[in-house]
């Protein structure tokens, strides 16, 4: 028999992994398109902003070290084996978690369903395993990494995003611990200081975990634009080193007015989603040591 | 606030609106066959090509590479045909050569779901090995002398229809016989014998499943289980089943489903099988003591109430029972579970300790499992253990009573009858059962047997009590599967016993050496045949097709015969047994031809298109409406799909009120169960069960009175589950009529000093009876079969792991190697079957099969092995890449016949000494005395009690029980002067 509750968690399973599809880079089919009243153009649009504006889709975001792979790796790999399932060759990036949560939602629904009293403490684990993966694993980057996604997309309301944060929304309501983040959730408790130099700048504001902002080459092509500097072809770190030995002054004026709108971006949404004080808080302090340093210049 | 809260119900029905398209999206594309979710990448493959690209899939050809060389495939489904359970397949028809060059699975079919495991692929080494047969051939020599000339087939069909129709004309109706092997279509055969009058339909059943079906016929009318792994709390498989029964893919793939949600798995098998690596729980009993086990736990949840009460007071005979046992006592349910309790006391750990040798703490332990599942209890019982024992079927028996103490009876989560799992449309005939009963067959010592007695042909004929005018094997090998195939050979050598023997098969084996004509037939993708099995809460059919001809006839060709798109020759069954029943009446006058003629063009033959055409169109519900939604025929839907669902989650028909339409001047018996005068309802699903008889009125039943309504009941004399079986108790076993343990004819008290068990009931999933001989993959996995032998016996007869050893049986013995291993118990040996394959020259089957020279001296038989294997070139270039030469013993030669009195089905264990090989023992040499082994025979006939001494109606059989083929009433009566003794 299938209850409220399993009905609820497939749905939510049904949501994940038809995001995962999305956000796979390939094109999905028609019928899945339809299914999410999205069109192939806007599916396009959505990869591009992936693939070209905020890669790695991954949770790089939560880590200062901002390595690929590495401890997060290892734990979200622990997830797969708690539902005995295979571990894919890369288990950390945004299809593969979302796929992941899927399957842990559509177990944790079977469990419900079966109502199997000889595994209880089998069944609490699926539960458990969810509640750690959105938590520590997926809500505390991929809140802004959405809002980043529908701001870059010049859309209104670009589905998936939308969909997305609603499904995280929809798992963390009821009833879930405030405090929520991990590496998030002990903010720099240093003094605010002025960057050193343009190293620690740049370094600085291309960490999220640090900085609190996800900075899109698109972010820095408009600045570019807006500031009359030339810029370059390359990864945002090279971009920003040949903007900064530019005009050192007017980028980080640039960012500053950057560092405001992301703030407003988090703080539109921060009733909804507890995440996103941790990265107001940082975009607080990183418009906090941009501010520090024009004053000392 | 309120704006909030408005924006999250706006966002919740938001998310529960897009679930729930995409949900009946990926439903609709899944049905379809294709992939919804591929998934992230490297979390899956895609698994299979969507249906809507069948007709024409492009892949790149991997011989090519690193070329990219796009390679077009028509896909066409088919259904495996390398055990029962006809997986779906996809042959890939290259559009270039229109030849077949692999099978995957095919995801459209429900019971397979697009898995296989590997003897699916493997049909691409059997359409395409270089030995099969491509053509009819008649004996050129003497017979069994292996030499062969090439005929049309149209004079085999001519010469073999003129026998037969000698046979039919002068009333010599018993003196036919077919011995089918792998079945293909549920009742073609048996519908084509019935046509010409016979009654000469002869299953391998009784040397294969008998035993466990009759454990459950006499519960339940049905003959065998269908357990709903997937739901399952509790698995309890006695046997390895997963790997050396059928069903091995549909099976395992549910069993792992329930496993990955926490459900426990407990496999009784004294040989540790690959599922019982898997196990929970790994019991190895002394083998025969299974029923013990199963008792004990009984006894456990009858002893403190764990039962569901309820199920037993509305669904057990037990009324009966009470009035039988103790007519002194109150006749209510009260007095039933105080004798209930009784009865059944003796039953202790301690006392299933004793006999299965298995630790009472685990034993206990289990049984808690087991009560702890409820209705959840999927239990599952074939062959192994019920195939292995004298009384084997009480182990079947016994293990149906745990689940209908549980109330797992066609529950979710439980064991289904088969029948209610499965769907045999009525096809465009039904020609009536014959009026003569074969003896040979169904003999009167015998007439509980579950199917034909057989494996004692060669006994039987021996003693004179009949011949055979024109025998068929069909996929059969009897020589080689059955036991005493050294009887068989003399048997068939006799050609005063056997007239004519015809050998329909698609390749060689090592009966078909000694037949007068060998005709070659189609494998899997060459032949047509539907099938339905049981395999989950659910009922499918699935179509067998010849898939080039299928492919030809889409690209615009008119094949209308199998033998022009299969290769050389080869035929299919179907339209053999057509062509053969046209030619034995050319006129019509023998009233034969007429269940083979076509219906739409009279006085013309009926067709195989025309067969499906009516069959699709008017027996399988729904396809016709399907096929219309697609656009297509029901024969175009399964053509193009391969396989259609009925219906799902069948639930407990038992349980089903009977409508008022069907009750019309109904009486009821003493005990509820309810008769009526109106005609049975048309069914289009023609699945057989039992046939409780009519009243003396000739009402027929209906159902049974539970509680004061009319419900439907199961299809056994009392309408109920038979725990006592009333039928058992009047054919003369009344100590046996409820579940109860037989000591083994393998039991320790029966064993001599230096005696063990050999076990030989048990094979590699990867092995297909006769024809895996014939698939290089197969044969490469799995080719030998030395004897297992547990380290404390190895070391008491100073065994080492290099020796060859002499395995004693009452009648001979065979030389094999040994593997040391602690996966089977002390004082068990165990030998796998479907190894020691044979020929008798290089010439035909040159593919692992030993050549060998047979001899006899008096009674005396020997089989020696002369070369083993050799790489050899041929069309295959694969052929002389063989690395292996040891292709293991031809074991079954040393087993005399041990047929259970009451099941008949043989007992497979048997009772051995094992010792060193002497000085000049050959590995694979097999010796025989066929003097024992009539003895042997004579002693097990002894044990039974004949339908003349028991029979209490004068019938050779019950009438109710099933039967392929049910001879009419007249015909199932005894004859006093037929009296064999």
């Amino acid at each position: 028999m299938t209850t409220q509750g399993s009905a609820t968690l497939v749905a939510q399973a049904e949501v994940a992994m038809a995001l995962a599809e999305v956000s796979e880079g390939v094109v999905p089919s028609q019928a899945l398109l339809d299914a999410l009243g999205m069109d192939i153009e806007e599916c396009g649009i959505t990869n591009t902003i992936l693939v070209n504006e905020l890669p790695p889709f991954a949770s790089i975001y939560l880590s200062q070290d901002g390595n690929i792979g590495g401890q997060s790796h290892a734990e979200i790999a622990g997830f797969y084996l708690a539902i005995s399932a295979r571990v894919p060759p890369n288990p950390d990036y945004l299809s593969s978690l979302l796929y992941l949560l899927g399957q842990i939602l559509k177990k944790e629904a079977e469990f419900l369903d079966i109502d199997i009293d000889i595994d209880k403490p089998r069944a609490k684990a699926i539960e458990n395993a969810k509640f750690t993966l959105v938590r520590h694993h997926l809500a505390p980057w991929l809140v802004p990494y959405l809002l980043r996604v529908k701001q870059l997309s010049g859309s209104e309301n670009p589905v998936w995003a939308e969909l997305g944060l609603d499904l995280i929304s929809s798992i963390l309501r009821p009833g879930i611990p405030r405090s929520l983040e991990r590496d998030l959730d002990q903010p720099t408790q240093e003094p605010i200081q002025a960057f050193g130099d343009s190293a620690e700048f740049i370094t600085w504001v291309t960490t999220p975990a640090l900085s609190g902002v996800i900075v899109a080459p698109a972010d820095l092509a408009r600045m570019a634009r807006d500031l009359g500097l030339a810029t370059r072809i390359g990864r945002k770190r090279f971009v920003l080193e040949g903007l900064t030995q530019q005009d050192g002054r007017a980028i980080l004026g640039a960012f500053d007015r950057f560092v405001a709108t992301q703030r407003d971006l988090y703080l539109a949404r921060s009733a909804e989603f507890d995440v996103l004080h941790s990265w107001c808080y940082r975009s607080v302090t990183t418009q906090k040591r941009i501010r520090a340093t024009l004053e000392m210049e | 606030m309120k704006d909030k809260e408005n924006q999250k119900l706006n966002l919740s029905s938001r998310l529960k609106s897009t679930a729930e398209r995409v949900s009946a999206a990926k439903e609709a594309t899944e049905k379809r066959g294709e992939t919804f979710y591929q998934g992230p990448s490297g979390i899956h493959l895609a698994s299979h090509p969507p249906f809507e690209r069948w007709g024409d899939w492009m892949e790149l050809d991997s011989r090519a590479w690193p070329t990219k060389k796009e390679r077009r495939y028509a896909l066409i489904p088919t259904t495996c045909f390398n055990c029962e359970s006809a997986c779906g397949l996809l042959a890939y028809v290259d559009k270039d050569t229109n030849q077949v060059t692999k099978f995957e699975g095919n995801p459209e079919h429900p019971g397979s779901r697009g898995k296989n495991c590997a003897k699916g692929p493997a049909t691409i080494n059997q359409i395409t090995d270089p030995d099969r047969i491509l053509f009819p051939l008649k004996r050129a020599a003497g017979r069994g002398e292996n030499k062969w000339e090439k005929i049309s087939w149209d004079t085999a069909l001519d010469e073999i229809a003129a026998k037969l129709r000698s046979s039919i004309t002068a009333g010599r109706k018993d003196k036919i016989v077919c011995h089918i092997g792998r079945p293909g279509e549920d009742g073609f055969t048996e519908r084509v014998f019935a046509s010409w009058g016979v009654d000469g339909h002869n299953s391998h059943t009784n040397v294969c499943s008998s035993a466990g079906r009759a454990g459950w016929h006499y519960w339940t009318g049905m003959d065998r289980p269908s357990a709903d792994f997937a739901n399952a709390k509790v698995i309890f498989l006695v046997s390895a089943h997963l790997e050396t029964g059928h069903y091995f893919n549909p099976h395992a793939q549910r069993i792992t489903q329930a496993r990955e949600r926490g459900a426990k798995l407990i496999v009784l098998d004294t040989r540790l099988s690959n599922t019982a690596t898997h196990a929970d729980y790994w019991l190895s009993p002394y083998p025969g003591s299974e029923a013990a086990i199963h008792l004990a736990i009984a006894n456990y949840l009858i002893q403190n109430g764990l039962f569901d009460r309820e199920f037993v007071r509305k669904w057990w005979n037990w009324q009966e029972w009470l009035a039988s046992e103790r007519a002194d006592l109150p006749q209510d349910f009260e007095s039933f579970i105080s004798l209930l309790k009784e009865t059944y006391a003796p039953y202790t750990f301690e006392y299933a300790a004793s006999e299965s040798r298995i630790d009472e703490k685990v034993l206990v332990e289990v049984a808690e499992i087991v009560a702890s599942a409820g209705a959840k209890f999927a239990s599952h019982i074939w062959r192994s253990a019920a195939a292995g024992n004298l009384g084997g079927w009480q182990i079947s028996r016994t293990l149906l009573l745990i689940n209908a103490l549980l109330g797992a009876i066609a529950s979710e989560g439980g064991t289904y009858p088969n029948a209610w799992n499965k769907y045999v449309p009525k096809p465009i005939y039904t020609p009536p059962h014959p009026d003569v009963w074969n003896e040979l067959s169904w003999p009167s010592d015998y007439p509980l047997s579950m199917n034909e007695m057989s494996f004692l042909l060669p006994h039987l004929v021996g003693q004179g009590r009949g011949s055979m005018d024109v025998y068929f094997t069909r996929v059969y090998n009897p020589v080689w599967t059955n036991p005493d195939g050294m009887a068989w050979i003399d048997m068939l050598l006799d050609e005063s016993k056997v007239g004519c023997y015809v050998a329909l098969t698609p390749t060689w084996n090592e009966t078909s050496y000694f037949a007068d004509y060998v005709l070659p037939m189609g494998h899997s993708s060459e032949r047509h045949d539907l099938a339905s099995y049981e395999q989950y809460d659910g009922q499918w059919v699935a179509f067998r097709q010849p898939v080039l001809r299928t492919y030809a006839n889409s690209q615009g060709a008119e094949v209308r015969d199998s033998r022009e798109t299969n290769p050389g020759e080869v035929w299919e069954e179907n339209e053999f047994w057509i062509e053969l029943s046209w030619r034995i009446d050319p006129d019509g006058s023998l009233g034969i031809r007429q269940y083979h003629e076509s219906k739409k063009n009279p006085n013309t033959k009926l067709t195989v298109e025309e067969y499906y055409e009516y069959i699709f169109e008017n027996s399988v519900p729904g396809l016709p409406d399907r096929a219309r939604k697609e656009g297509t025929t029901p024969l175009g839907y399964m053509q193009s799909h391969g396989a259609f669902e009925i219906t799902t989650k069948v639930g407990q028909i038992f349980a089903e009120l009977v409508p008022d339409k069907e009750l019309i001047e109904t009486s009821v018996s003493q005990l509820g169960r309810v008769y009526t005068k109106a005609e049975k309802p048309l069914s289009t699903n023609i699945v057989p069960t039992g046939d409780p008889d009519p009243d003396p009125d000739g009402k027929r039943p209906v159902g049974i009175v539970v509680d004061g309504e009319i419900r439907r009941g199961f299809p056994t004399p009392s309408g109920k589950l038979e725990f006592y079986s009333k039928t058992l108790a009047e054919w003369g076993w009344k100590d046996q009529a409820i579940p109860n343990y037989i000591k083994s004819h393998i039991h320790p008290d029966s064993l001599e000093g230096d005696q063990m068990v050999l076990i030989s009931t048990f094979r590699l999933p990867v092995q297909i009876h006769t024809r895996s001989a014939n698939s290089k993959w197969l044969d490469e996995i799995a080719h030998t079969n030395p004897v297992w032998i547990n380290p404390i016996d190895a070391k008491r007869l100073s065994i080492k792991e290099t020796d060859l050893v002499r395995v004693n049986s009452e009648i001979g013995y065979f030389v094999a190697k040994v593997w040391i291993t602690q996966g089977i118990r002390p004082g068990v040996v165990a030998c796998s079957h479907h190894m020691g394959r044979w020929k008798f020259s290089d010439a035909n089957n040159s593919l692992t099969m030993r050549r060998v020279e047979l001899n006899s001296d008096g009674p005396k038989r020997n089989l020696i092995p002369k070369s083993p294997p050799q790489p050899y070139t041929s069309s295959d270039p694969d052929t002389s890449r063989f690395w292996w030469n040891d292709v293991g013993v031809h074991q079954n030669l040393i087993f005399p016949v041990h047929p259970d009195p009451i099941s008949g089905m043989h007992c497979w264990h048997q009772a051995v000494s094992v010792e060193k090989a002497h000085p000049g023992d050959e590995f694979g040499e097999v010796h025989v005395d066929l003097d024992k082994s009539k003895a042997v025979f004579e002693r097990w006939l002894r044990m039974t009690k004949t339908a003349y001494e028991v029979s209490p109606d004068g019938t050779r059989r019950p009438r109710w029980l099933m039967r392929p083929l049910k001879p009419t009433k007249r015909a199932s009566q005894l004859q006093p002067a037929d009296s064999p003794r």
